[in-house]
């Protein structure tokens, strides 16, 4: 007999595949028991459920027989702990998390008093003022942490390390990485108190949101306004950093140059790790544009396009942390309204005299971004003719009155090329005619011409 | 031998490209010539007057402001700009005599625009130009030369010649650049 005569009537029939197919159905079922017996957050609640039991012996050993009997309900029910996934449904913060799958201690249902004696994460309890003000079976836990509610898992849980020690730990214990595309991922050390402005839109004075207010204020010094906008009032020269940077889909953020330039490497590609950039990094390695035109799709005809305008401002660690907070905390969810408290405009400052308050002026319409702080470094602009902006206190003084308001008012918009082939200048002078008016305009003049650098009168 | 074939090839293309590249530089104007480019694609009046004078008559002080003016100047725009220019830069004490000496050469700006210090503005303001090369000494030999300039041909028995001259260029601006001219003088 034939190998083809014995394979096809003795050993591939159809009695046989059946016999196999039903070992291969009983194998997945297996490997699905396994599966689902060896999840990640099962550990977590059996360890606390054996921390709860010892606690509640404890204390029936050292109680008296009243106490024993009172402890006795309380030992049952830890007893009676089930493996199960926990999830809080937050319905208006259109919310599911089953962070409390782990963290037990965070789940009132289990403990509800949120307090407990354990130091260690997952099981120690939350309890804090803001905690208690913002109780988790109604808000959730994600709406302030961020993170993806969702998930059962430690890296799919969207924690983020807050500092490298920690990072190298999460490696080894629980081999964390960050989830590819994930646009929300866990807030980490003081950047938690961004999100409290998805609610508190006038950062409430609690401990911590400082960061953001530091954030804001430095965001104000710097003339960030003068090129971005907030929510449609500022500049038009940049992006609306709260409409389109604070949610920004990672899709559309182009990490390559960062990535290639040893910035960042794949992991830490985050929405917050692009804008931290912005502020430890020069923005220009981030964003070179194409100044030659090489990408162009004609090549006969090169379309160069100008890397970003932003300079490099040369902020330190914690200045970047704080706009990196700030420019976060402007990111806005669907939230109903009875949960906003919406933030009231400030009243200006009052002044003592016209100079101050166009120095004021000067910073409130964002001139320092381009001009520096003190009106005497402007920045370095791709492609304009001289390469920067002007140096005011240089030039302010070759100005009337009137010839310097009309400058204010008509700005410089395209500004002249340094290379008529490159590309045009990022930035240019826009035109305030709309936007600084009657005293404002005429205090910002007289600041202006009060820097002027005194030269020889000839 | 094919292979020396290949590499006289590569290396004349990459010689051919790097000139072409090279050339392509060379042709690109420098900031100056670019202020120059701007400055004619918006024309004043003035710059359809000559771009010399007659300075024979003038001390060697002025003729030395009158040539670095020539050098400097003529970099961004033409040097027919200051040279028919409206403004008349004046002392204080010489804009009294000349209010009540000559009340009419106030009333058209258009022609004199009397101003005390308003070349000294100018001429710091272009100094203070990304790119500009003029020093601080350059410059006031050219303010100098400006200044003394204006008040000879614009003032006293000129002043007549020079109306005339100025509405000359105004009419002739404004037929050959209606809008530039709407833009300046009609807003």
């Amino acid at each position: 007999m034939k190998f083809r005569e014995i394979f096809f009537n003795k050993i591939f029939t159809l009695r046989n595949l059946f016999f196999i197919s039903n070992f291969l159905v009983l194998g997945l079922f297996f490997y699905a028991l396994a599966h689902d017996f060896f999840r990640e957050w099962k550990p977590y609640q059996k360890e606390y459920k054996l921390k709860e039991k010892k606690r509640v012996r404890d204390l029936m050993e050292k109680g008296d027989a009243a106490t024993k009997s009172g402890l006795n309900d309380e030992l049952k029910k830890a007893k009676a702990m089930r493996l199960e996934i926990k999830q809080i449904l937050a319905t208006d913060m259109n919310r599911v998390d089953r962070c409390i799958t782990c963290h037990l201690g965070h789940d009132s249902f289990t403990n509800p008093t949120l307090i407990n004696d354990y130091k260690e994460h997952p099981y120690a309890a939350p309890k804090n003022e803001i905690h208690e003000k913002h109780p988790f079976e109604k808000y959730g836990c994600t709406i302030c942490h961020e993170g993806q509610g969702l998930a059962t898992t430690f890296v799919g849980a969207g924690h983020m390390p807050k500092d490298e020690a920690q990072k190298k730990v999460w490696k080894e214990k629980h081999d964390w990485k960050t989830i590819e595309f994930w646009e929300h991922p866990m807030k980490a050390g003081p950047q938690i108190f961004a999100t409290c402005s998805k609610c508190h839109e006038a950062h409430p004075p609690v401990k911590g949101v400082e960061i953001v207010k530091k954030g804001k204020q430095l965001f104000f010094e710097n003339g960030c306004i003068g090129c971005h906008q907030v929510r449609g009032e500022g500049g038009t020269i940049a992006p609306d950093i709260a409409e389109e940077t604070s949610v920004k889909p990672l899709a559309r953020i182009d990490f390559g140059f960062a990535v290639s330039a040893g910035l960042i490497n794949k992991e830490e590609r985050t929405l917050e790790n692009w804008i931290r950039l912005h502020f430890t990094a020069n923005p220009a390695v981030l964003t070179p544009g194409d100044p030659e035109g090489h990408l162009s799709p004609d090549p006969k005809n090169p379309q160069p396009v100008a890397p970003t305008a932003m300079p490099y401002f040369g902020f330190n660690k914690d200045e970047s942390e704080a706009l990196v907070a700030y420019v976060s905390s402007l990111k806005r969810e669907k939230i109903p309204y009875t949960y906003r408290i919406p933030a009231l405009k400030e009243p200006e400052p009052t002044f003592s005299n016209a100079v101050k308050h166009g120095r004021f002026i000067f910073q409130k319409y964002g001139c320092t971004g381009c001009h520096g702080k003190n009106a005497d470094q402007g920045i370095p602009i791709f492609n304009k003719q001289g390469g920067r902006a002007p140096d005011l206190v240089k030039t302010v003084g070759t100005f009337t009155r009137e010839e310097l308001i009309e400058k204010i008012q008509t700005g410089v918009n395209p500004e002249e090329k340094e290379n008529p082939k490159g590309p045009t200048p990022p930035v240019y002078m826009p035109s305030f005619k709309d936007k600084i008016k009657g005293q404002e305009m005429e205090h910002l003049v007289s600041y202006l011409l009060s820097i002027a650098e005194k030269t020889e009168e000839w | 031998m094919k292979k020396k074939i290949f590499f006289l090839v590569l290396f004349s293309s990459l010689l051919f490209t790097h000139l072409t590249l090279f050339s392509a530089d060379k042709d690109a104007p420098s900031s100056a010539e670019a202020e120059k480019e701007k400055a004619l694609k918006n024309p004043y009046p003035n710059d359809l007057g000559p771009e010399k004078i007659d300075i024979s008559k003038y001390s060697a002080e002025l003729q030395e402001g009158y040539k670095l003016m020539l050098d400097k100047c003529a970099k961004c725009h033409t040097p027919s700009r200051p040279l028919n220019s409206q403004f008349l830069d004046l002392k204080p004490e010489e804009l009294q005599t000349l209010k009540s000496s000559n009340p009419e050469i106030f009333k058209d700006k258009l022609v004199w625009q009397i101003e005390t210090g308003i070349w000294q503005r100018y001429i710091k303001r272009m100094m203070a130009k990304p790119g500009c090369n003029i020093n601080t000494q350059e410059g006031k030999k050219i303010w100098k030369f400006i200044v003394e300039d204006s008040k000879k041909r614009k003032t006293g028995a000129q002043a007549k010649v020079w109306a005339e001259h100025r509405k000359k260029l105004l009419a002739e601006f404004k037929t050959k650049y209606p809008d530039r001219f709407k833009e300046l003088f009609e807003k």
